[in-house]
């Protein structure tokens, strides 16, 4: 290899001990060659990585050997990232210029996808698309900009392990000779797909294919890499290391990872038959992944503007799974009643997909279970029908920190629970009938209750106030549940004698237990009776006040709903909401059959309230001081401060299950333009 | 055995190593090196002088000090455990935090029955703050403590059906011990201690259910109340002796001669049972400082894990700490009986040493969740530059410089060729393992 003063390429990068070393070495025009042919785990301690490093000056040019006396280093791969981009940057501009000659836009982009060169055999994969292109405009756009600008940023920057990070990914890229937003360009393209195909032998093949729209990077990359890995050595590929298939050339790194680039294709693969595999589907028109139904269904399905989506041959899992897949019979029997659908939904399926949408607003990921038939009957009481429109739907709490809700046949479920559910599974619903039953008192909790009980079953919790100096530690929200109720004006009444008897049992077992007890009363707020439970007012002197303070159990029914909260105050912002409700005009829009709903602005003042105890977990369990524990919960405040709400829902559509999960964002602006 | 007469360095007994590191372990768990250097140059009259009074403490205890409140509201005895341990680690009064240790064992209360962390932290706070004070203001702080209250039954005691477990255990295990009293003055004390209970974590007594007529305890009679038994209790001539052997069980060895027990009673007594001033006397007598003394007693597991932080410097994982201490025979805030746990040669069997092990590999390996020890800084600290500097030092900071000429040869042989980190780490854990660092 014949290296000019003048012309240094990047591939002729440099690491070694010291800045030192390296200066000296270039002064006199040589190189500083650093292989490393046998770069391996130390399976003791993890953390190095062991580089045969050669250090050999060359007088004028001429050919870099290896020295077989090399010195055995130990480096720290952080250090050794940092290490090697200040020598980049200090001694490399060349390099990096030789770089940008490389114009990402120079190269159209390919009708190719990744997906071609991945057998057809497959049974999962995930794509990004368009990731170049859109981290370009991530990188220019003013979404870096604000992040760049954000206290959150500059809250990072002063964190050790980010600018050791940092420092890594600008060493990686000096190594390379290629800018790190290119490098990462290059390697998402087009388009980059993972698969995973089972392999009876042992592990599953793995694939990660990428359809570049920068192939000349690509191939600077893989020369550096071969370079770096002594994969080519004088120029010449070594044989014991790489294999030449349909001319194409496929290179080991190390015994799990075999690559190879082809035209405007990077293709790394776990094993060197997998590899082929992918090289010989270069023309092919058959036997792709691609060319399956199931796989193009699942893009089809994708939203338009997916950053990435994922495909899952549920068939396929199914036979490899065996035994380990859904048991007919569920082992929890409240997982049962509350997820059989989805669980049931999941054994029906052939196949499965899932999108990630990033936008202006939001992260959303949408998942759909592709079912072979319709619903059968039996299970139809996991999705019951959405009730009529009621303005019940719309109530909202004051200081609302988010609510489930699950709409089933509950009483359905009930009577048909051994049909679902496993033995074990059974004993537990068993007991935990019984329990309720004796906390009711005359009321048999399935016959009499469930029986009475309408579909939707909503959990509401919103944020506590507290007068100043008499706060419980921790400080939780309220919370409680709102059923609806088949027949209210009879049943009703029956239920506020049982919320009697049940808060007098619980008050008189924590008695019993040397734990505070529970003083009854009953109070009447707006026309509703509330029964109520508080614990004994806490001495003058007591600060912060214990946690059970945090509760002061109430029950009511109001106009046809059952309401059980954590606290009176509950109820009573319940009933506020619900008393202007006859007012709403709008008609209520139906929830999804499963609905989750967390509101962030509220998430974090819970979390800020309760900031003492979470400090102190992580100062007893990390080890770190208050003000590194402070920095870490200031971070996450702020990160959940951006966003505004999440939600999950949950729902049965004609030909399978659709979910989605959306973190909505305060305001951020749109990161990629809409696929066409 | 020797005198309470004052330890006088001398050709024969210098003040050297072994002696500077035995007072440091038995007194402040163990020591950096720097902390022996401290003391060697000291001497030991400065040092006990500075083991009694204590340092201000450093900001890192400042911070876990501050999360009491929120500990005792949030409730985890996990969390109170490791808090608990981080604190035993990072205290500058290292007296005082063993201290409060040793009450824990002697007045043992179990979270078991209790089952409020937050009231066994209250209970750690009594302790604390009378940890080197007067063991009267203590005995009777104790006996209106809520978790002691619950722990004897002391609620449930009222006015013509009183319970005497308190009362039998205060005597018994507490000040005087068994044959110093009779029946009839455990039922005459119980009454006594009747009235009361445990509201919104706090002793509360009720007048309503206290018997208020007259007793009579150890042949005196009155309308006696809790602080009255506690006097009598401080007035009996067995109390002074029973606390002395105790004392010197866990600081000198663990089988005093009758004359040393009387020789620190008296003193104990005199000084109106000031522990810091019979801690002050013991600590720097030719007793303490005697080769029968020397090594004589196996450490705790207390003293094992927190000595051996103290000494390497180590990060703990507090709730991991806490919960290595248990699998060693030494669960924090839950011992096994109202005895408190039996030690000696209990501490020792095939499961415990097993976790010691266990916690050394921790400690030394220096990646592990569970604890680690900064290298590099021992490294400094020692001015170590090869395999050899790395051995002597885990020998002179861990074992006053003698390991025996077995281990010595063996750890110089394994360590051989290795870098200095490694052979340090290699030393350390070789030292924590051994049978020698096992004896405090």
């Amino acid at each position: 290899m014949s290296v000019a003063r003048d012309r240094i390429e990047p591939s002729h990068f440099c690491s070694g001990p010291s800045v030192g070393h390296c200066s000296r070495a270039l002064a006199a025009g040589p190189i500083f060659f650093a292989n490393a042919a046998t770069p391996a785990i130390d399976k003791e301690k993890n953390r190095f990585l062991a580089f045969d490093i050669a250090a050999r000056r060359q007088g004028q040019a001429g050919a870099a050997r290896l020295n077989p006396g090399a010195a055995r280093l130990r480096i720290r791969v952080p250090q050794f990232c940092a290490h090697v981009c200040l020598m980049t940057a200090l001694l490399w501009p060349a390099a990096r210029a030789a770089a940008q000659e490389v114009a990402p836009s120079a190269f159209p982009a390919s009708a190719a996808r990744a997906s071609d060169f991945i057998p057809a055999s497959a049974i999962a994969a995930v794509t990004v698309e368009k990731g170049a292109a859109r981290l370009d405009e991530f990188r220019k756009g003013p979404l870096m900009q604000k992040i760049e600008g954000s206290d959150l940023y500059r809250a990072l920057q002063a964190n050790p392990g980010f600018n050791q990070a940092k420092i890594g990914m600008m060493g990686v890229s000096g190594a390379t000779g290629v800018d790190a937003w290119e490098l990462f360009g290059t390697l998402l393209g087009e388009n980059v797909t993972l698969a995973i195909e089972p392999f009876d032998g042992g592990k599953p093949n793995l694939w990660i294919v990428c359809v570049t729209d920068r192939p000349e990077t690509a191939r600077k990359l893989s020369e550096t890499v071969n370079q770096f890995l002594g994969l080519v050595k004088e120029g010449q590929a070594d044989p014991t290391r790489s294999r030449e298939v349909a001319g194409v050339r496929g290179y080991q790194i190390n015994h799990e990872a075999y690559y190879a680039v082809f035209d405007n294709v990077i293709a790394l693969t776990n094993r060197p038959d997998a590899l082929e595999k992918s090289i010989r589907l270069k023309g092919a028109t058959t036997g792709r992944l691609s060319d399956l139904e199931p796989f193009r269904q699942a893009r089809s399905r994708t939203a338009y503007d997916a950053l990435a989506w994922a495909y899952v041959d549920v068939e396929s899992l199914k036979t490899q799974l065996k035994e380990k897949w859904i048991p007919e019979k569920l082992p929890n029997g409240f997982a049962s009643m509350i997820f059989g659908g989805i669980v049931e939904s999941a054994r029906q399926s052939d196949m499965a997909s899932a999108d990630l949408v990033v936008a202006g607003d939001g992260i959303s990921v949408n998942f759909f279970l592709h079912t072979k038939g319709p619903l059968p009957e039996s299970e139809r009481a996991y999705f019951a029908p959405p009730p009529p429109a009621s303005a019940w739907s719309t109530l909202t709490l004051p200081r609302s920190l988010g609510e489930i809700s699950v709409r089933r046949d509950w009483y359905e479920l009930w009577t048909q629970r051994d049909k679902r559910v496993s033995a074990k599974g059974l004993a537990e619903l068993s007991e935990f009938a019984n329990n309720m039953t004796n906390l009711l008192g005359s009321l048999d909790f399935g016959d009499d209750f469930l029986s009475q009980a309408g579909d939707e079953l909503r959990v509401l919790s919103n944020l506590q106030v507290f007068p100043d100096g008499k706060a419980p530690m921790p400080q939780l929200p309220a919370f409680g549940m709102i059923l609806p109720l088949e027949n209210a004006a009879t049943f009703g009444q029956r239920l506020e004698s049982a919320m009697t008897m049940a808060f007098s049992l619980i008050s008189m077992q924590a008695s019993q237990n040397n734990k505070p007890g529970l003083l009854l009363d009953i109070e009447t707020y707006k026309g509703c009776k509330l029964i109520c439970a508080k614990y004994p007012d806490p001495p003058a002197d007591a600060a912060p006040l214990p946690q059970h303070y945090n509760f002061s159990p109430a029950a009511a029914v109001v106009k046809d709903r059952f309401i059980v909260g954590s606290t009176k105050q509950f109820l009573k912002d319940v009933i506020d909401a619900a008393e202007i409700l006859p007012s709403q005009t709008q008609s209520a829009a139906n929830r999804a059959s499963s609905y989750l709903n967390v509101r962030m602005k509220e998430l974090g003042d819970v979390l800020r309230a309760n900031l003492e105890p979470l400090l102190a977990k992580k100062m007893l369990e990390e080890g770190k001081t208050r003000a590194e524990a402070q920095f870490e919960w200031d971070i996450l405040l702020r990160a959940v401060n951006a966003a505004e709400q999440f939600v999950v829902s949950v729902d049965r559509v004609s030909d399978g299950l659709k979910a989605t999960a959306k973190l909505e964002l305060k305001a951020a602006p749109r990161l990629a333009e809409p696929r066409p | 055995m020797s005198s309470l007469r004052p330890y006088v360095p001398s050709p024969a007994a210098p003040w050297d190593r072994r002696r500077a590191g035995h007072l440091l372990r038995r007194a402040a768990f163990g020591a950096t090196e720097a902390e022996v250097r401290r003391a060697l140059a000291d001497g030991p009259e400065a040092t006990v002088a500075r083991l009694i009074g204590g340092e201000p403490q450093p900001a890192a205890y400042l911070e876990l000090d501050a999360l009491f409140d929120s500990l005792r509201a949030t409730g985890s005895v996990e969390n109170a455990r490791g808090w608990w341990v981080l604190r035993l680690v990072r205290s500058a009064h290292p007296l005082a935090a063993k201290m409060t240790v040793f009450w824990h064992d002697h007045f043992a209360t179990s979270v078991q029955k209790v089952d409020n962390a937050g009231l066994m932290l209250k209970q750690l706070r009594v302790f604390e703050s009378h940890a080197l004070g007067g063991f009267g203001p203590l005995l009777e702080a104790v006996s209106k403590d809520p978790a002691m209250i619950l722990w004897l039954d002391t609620h449930l005691s009222r006015k013509g059906a009183p319970n005497e477990n308190y009362a039998r255990e205060l005597f018994e295990l507490f000040s005087l011990g068994v044959g110093h009293y009779t029946e009839r003055d455990i039922q005459e004390a119980a009454r006594a201690f009747t009235g009361w209970r445990v509201r919104d974590g706090s002793a509360d007594f009720n007048p309503g259910i206290f018997d208020d007529g007259e007793k009579t305890v150890f042949g005196k009679s009155g309308r006696f109340g809790t602080d009255d038994v506690v006097r009598l209790v401080l007035e009996h001539e067995a109390c002074a002796p029973f606390l002395a052997r105790k004392l010197l069980e866990e600081f000198v060895h663990p089988d005093p001669s009758a004359e040393l027990v009387a020789a620190l009673g008296k003193v104990l007594r005199e000084a109106d049972y000031s522990i810091a001033e019979a801690l002050r006397a013991l600590l720097r007598s030719e007793a303490f400082f005697s080769d029968e003394a020397y090594r004589s007693r196996i450490k705790s597991p207390v003293e094992y894990a927190v000595g051996a932080a103290r000494s390497l410097g180590a990060k703990l994982h507090g709730p991991q700490a806490g919960a290595a201490l248990a699998k060693m025979g030494q669960k924090l805030f839950e011992p096994p009986s109202v005895k408190g746990w039996d030690g000696g040669r209990n501490w020792i069997n095939s499961a415990t040493m097993l976790a010691r092990i266990n916690a050394a590999a921790v400690l030394t390996r220096g990646d592990s969740a569970g604890g680690a020890i900064d290298v590099a800084g021992l490294l400094a600290e020692g001015a170590i530059i090869n395999a050899t500097g790395a051995c002597d030092f885990a020998f002179n900071l861990l074992l006053d410089g003698d390991p025996g000429e077995a281990l010595a040869r063996a750890v110089r042989e394994q360590v051989a060729g290795q870098d200095a980190a490694s052979a340090l780490r290699t030393s350390l854990y070789a030292a924590l393992v051994s049978p020698v660092y096992q004896l405090a």
